[in-house]
């Protein structure tokens, strides 16, 4: 195996037909290419939503979703108060959300969107418009990669309209994992 | 062989036959991989359905998919006899389905799940209220990150419901990849 020096702390990275090497920090991690992988500092959450938030948009309205129970949280940067992801490292995410929407009345429009605090850049995981009539269910699901640095912030959003008053709620439970929210550092 | 190299303040390096261990005295933000990385070893799965499963839900009939065909199976946990996942090294794990029904006449409500042998929590991909016309195909799609633990079995399911009969059918193809299911042990 090469080994590559190491000079002023700088990152060093070498490699050979089966392995790699590595800088980590803190504490020593080991990275092996012959077994499977896994790692308890890689940024990495899911989170989802224990209880239905009620009657929250269908008139347009713009609701940040917090998702109040995390089973997966490493790091801990997703706080679970505020909904909000806190990008630790810099590097390229994927995130992936399901936010399952139900109106009570008719409505006409409704999407999902990853928001940012780089920028005032909306990405939409769903966007739908048409009749939607009343007592019906639908889900809002995407995926996204984006390339973020350290200290931003991210959070989603659902908007529901097409009705004067908040007849759209977002479906939570304790016990089935309806609307959740999930994102990692990806290698 | 272990090899140590140690300067003032300087990540070490300890290597042997199958790993490399790299340790550093002071906080540094990240782990940084200067070239790409592959293995041959972390679990990963890519299945997808070679034919159409014809009238398996439609009457509520909660389906476990059994994808029957392989195109990417390291270390062979994904058993594409019964459409089982067991997990081989407890992690994190990220999912992704997408599942292709069309039915032969009116339905009410459509979801695509993932379950586990860990406890009867069920962890929606999908899931659709409402009235929906014959005929059309709705696909059911989704992704999420999953903790679980080493010999935990995970399933992807479909219910169609609103009629008394099964009059939902999952769309398969052995030329088209309609209906799949993928996850990996995230690094």
């Amino acid at each position: 195996m090469p080994l590559t020096n190491v000079v002023n702390n700088a990152p060093v990275v070498s490699g050979s037909t089966n392995q790699i090497s590595v800088i980590r920090s803190g504490i020593t991690d080991t990275v092996s290419l012959n077994t499977p992988v896994t790692t308890s500092t890689q940024p990495a959450f899911m989170a989802y939503l224990s209880a239905t938030e009620s009657n929250v948009s269908g008139d347009g309205t713009t609701v940040k979703v917090v998702y109040d129970t995390a089973p997966v949280n490493q790091g801990a940067y997703y706080d679970t108060t505020t909904g909000e992801f806190t990008v630790p490292v810099n590097g390229n995410y994927i995130f992936t959300a399901s936010n399952i929407l139900m109106n009570t009345v008719l409505v006409t429009g409704y999407n999902a969107a990853l928001n940012t605090s780089a920028s005032g850049v909306i990405y939409y995981t769903s966007v739908y418009a048409g009749t939607y009539p009343a007592n019906s269910t639908r889900t809002t699901v995407g995926s996204i990669f984006l390339p973020l640095t350290a200290g931003t912030r991210v959070w989603m959003t659902i908007t529901s309209s097409g009705n004067g008053s908040p007849v759209t709620s977002i479906l939570g439970s304790a016990t089935t994992v309806y609307t959740y929210f999930c994102g990692y550092l990806v290698l | 062989m272990t090899t140590t190299n140690v300067l003032n303040n300087a990540p070490l390096i300890v290597g042997t036959p199958n790993q490399v261990s790299v340790s550093l005295p002071v906080t540094a933000p990240a782990l940084t991989l200067a070239t790409p990385v592959t293995t041959s070893t972390q679990p990963m799965f890519a299945v997808y359905l070679s034919n159409t499963e014809a009238s398996v839900t439609g009457d509520g009939t909660v389906h476990q998919i059994t994808y029957d065909t392989v195109l990417v199976n390291q270390g062979s946990s994904y058993n594409n006899s019964n459409g089982q996942f067991t997990v081989p090294v407890s992690g994190n794990y990220l999912f992704t389905t997408c599942n292709i029904t069309s039915t032969s006449d009116i339905t009410t409500g459509y979801s695509s799940s993932f379950a586990t042998s860990a406890s009867a929590t069920i962890y929606y991909a999908t899931y659709y209220v409402g009235t929906f016309s014959s005929g059309i195909f709705k696909p059911m799609d989704g992704s999420i990150i999953l903790p679980l633990t080493i010999g935990t079995t995970v399933t992807v399911s479909v219910t169609v419901s609103g009629q008394a009969t099964k009059v939902a059918s999952l769309r398969g193809s052995s030329s088209t990849i309609y209906t799949y299911w993928c996850g990996w042990l995230m690094l």
